[in-house]
């Protein structure tokens, strides 16, 4: 079912990212958008939400990296579990290889190549000039930020943070809840709930003992 | 008593050579928390002013060593933190929970070392204690009662807490350009938060300065009286974090809690005991300092995603930013300063800090140095 209204639902500046890209998209629907509260620094207000009609409206969730993505996952997760169709967002100026599998509620910016057989799960970001190569796998709710190049047959994590820039080498696996911010190649592979941060020695870790 | 402290205690190598001494090789000294340890084989290893130490688990038994192979002096735990037996990596010693050696490859056929000489051999051992879940170590043959270092009070707060630290840890360091006292008095210092930390700490924190007190001149603080904290900062407003029906909170009081641990040991809980983080200054030379990091919450009633105690980090690192490029500063000139420093009424905790240093950590035998 194609819905007539979709609704850009989220937290400035990505909702209007967003709906600028489903604008041109689908020139004949209704691109909406609701600009949420924040309740503390992660937390949006979903009271404004309560509104929205699934009958007769998808929606797309649209948040940064904030909360290592957690934000967005919340967003999306409530939203879906009221019941509403999502859509993709995904700029005209991306190329992208045939087979390549795209889940809902992705976002892709302009100058985004995604290779043969790569796979980006649901709620995903790929800003613009990210270079996914061929056989990638791109874990739900992943971030990754502008001209980043994730490396052949790579897999990124549930959750993880790909700063701008940063390289991932051919068949590097990030684990989930990792933040890559600094920039630079990455050759081994990074085990969950490990960021690489600016101005720290070394990286942080989070580990359960 | 005339209080003056010297500007050289800040980057001479002899200085640090004599706190070494006085100080980080007598007292107890925070390592680790005990649930990085409390499983066999487990380990965490690091140096200590160049004393390098790991702490084992070993069939169920904590201990401390001295992280140097007996054979050929290469290191046992080559790696922070981890799980594995002690065991050299070099030639494959393998040590048991006393220090002694319970393999010994190829001795029948190489090394040829009696049974008597390798019953003998013992690595160096050191002294643990732990407090709830504050793990300290002892670098002296003869270590004090930590009840000497640290007050009832004190050891009752961290055992307190730290019964309620989830097994989740954070773990982060940074290098510092400064000499390791420099962040011990500014953690003595109630006012510069209302200065330097306007567009963080203090949009949160109502932070009172200490009251002014005027010590005698013959006046030298006893060890216990350089560790002090708890709740210092109430707050009237709830400080639920938005996990906080997620875990279980130490105590009920809304307050900004910090607790000194001298020498070298900061521990927070900024949100009134939903988390908690420990600062650990390790000095490796006059001017450089190794800063551990460690955050956690109260125990995870149901997990927490792994944002929370990443996003914990990033707020602190603000804070610490500021006051460490402040202490970098400092450091740039405390050579050149021609005057000790001068320290008011409101300043009686670092004039504490000065006084038990000029009294307790002394150059012997060093004339010449300033």
């Amino acid at each position: 079912m194609s819905h007539q209204i979709i609704h850009v639902v989220g937290l400035a500046p990505h909702v209007m990212r967003a709906a600028v890209i489903l604008r041109e998209l689908h020139p004949d629907r209704d691109i909406q958008t609701l600009e949420l509260p924040l309740l503390d620094e992660f937390t949006p207000d979903m009271k404004p939400t309560e509104t929205l009609d699934r009958a007769t409206s998808a929606v797309f969730a649209a948040c940064d990296e904030r909360a290592l993505n957690f934000t967005r996952f919340g967003l999306f997760f409530q939203l879906k579990a009221r019941g509403f169709q999502f859509v993709t967002c995904i700029s005209p100026r991306a190329s992208m290889a045939p087979n390549v599998k795209i889940g809902q509620n992705v976002f892709v910016a302009s100058g985004v190549d995604i290779g043969s057989g790569a796979t980006v799960e649901y709620n995903s970001i790929l800003r613009g000039g990210v270079r996914i190569a061929d056989g990638a796998r791109i874990g739900h709710s992943v971030y990754v930020g502008a001209s980043a190049n994730i490396g052949v047959e790579c897999t990124i994590g549930d959750n993880s943070v790909i700063g701008p820039g940063v390289l991932i080498g051919d068949g590097v696996k990030v684990g989930k809840n990792c933040s890559l911010m600094v920039p630079g190649l990455y050759t081994k592979d990074v085990t969950e709930k490990t960021f690489y941060e600016a101005g720290y020695d070394g990286p942080i870790r989070i580990e359960r003992y | 008593m005339a209080l003056s402290f010297e500007n050289s205690r800040y980057t001479s190598t002899q200085w640090l050579e004599a706190e070494k001494s006085a100080i980080f090789g007598k007292l107890w000294i925070f390592f680790c928390l005990k649930s990085q340890v409390d499983k066999p084989d487990r380990f965490v290893a690091r140096d200590l002013l160049g004393v390098p130490v790991v702490v084992q688990n070993i069939d169920g038994t904590i201990s401390a060593f001295a992280n140097v192979c007996l054979h050929r002096q290469n290191r046992l735990q080559s790696i922070g933190a981890g799980r594995g037996p002690l065991i050299c990596p070099y030639h494959a010693w393998r040590y048991g929970k006393d220090g002694e050696v319970v393999r010994l490859p190829l001795n029948d056929s190489y090394h040829q070392l009696s049974q008597d000489k390798v019953e003998s051999m013992r690595l160096r051992q050191y002294a643990v204690c732990t407090v709830g879940e504050f793990l300290f170590i002892n670098l002296s043959g003869e270590p004090l009662p930590i009840e000497e270092q640290y007050s009832e009070q004190l050891l009752a707060d961290l055992t307190s807490m730290s019964e309620k630290f989830d097994r989740e840890i954070l773990i982060a360091n940074i290098k510092c350009h400064y000499n390791w006292k420099l962040i011990y008095e500014n953690l003595r210092d109630s006012i510069h938060p209302r200065f330097l930390h306007t567009r963080t700490l203090t949009r949160d924190v109502v932070i009172d300065h200490s009251p002014p007190e005027h010590l005698a001149d013959d006046y030298i603080p006893t060890l216990k009286e350089l560790s002090s904290g708890g709740g210092l900062h109430d707050h009237s407003h709830d400080m639920t974090p938005g996990y906080g029906d997620k875990i279980e909170r130490w105590g009920e009081k809304n307050a900004y809690f910090t607790w000194l641990l001298f020498p070298n040991t900061h521990v927070i809980s900024p949100n009134g005991g939903y988390a908690f983080s420990i600062e650990h200054h390790m000095p490796t030379a006059p001017g450089e300092t190794d800063l551990t990091l460690y955050f956690l919450t109260g125990r995870q009633k149901r997990p927490l995603p792994a944002s929370v105690l990443l996003e914990h980090l990033r707020g602190a690192k603000k804070v610490l930013d500021e006051d460490n490029g402040e202490m970098e500063r400092v450091q740039s000139v405390v050579n050149s300063a021609v005057t000790a420093p001068v320290l008011g009424a409101g300043e009686a905790d670092i004039n504490r800090l000065h006084r038990w240093m000029a009294a307790n950590v002394s150059l012997t035998g060093a004339e010449g140095v300033q």
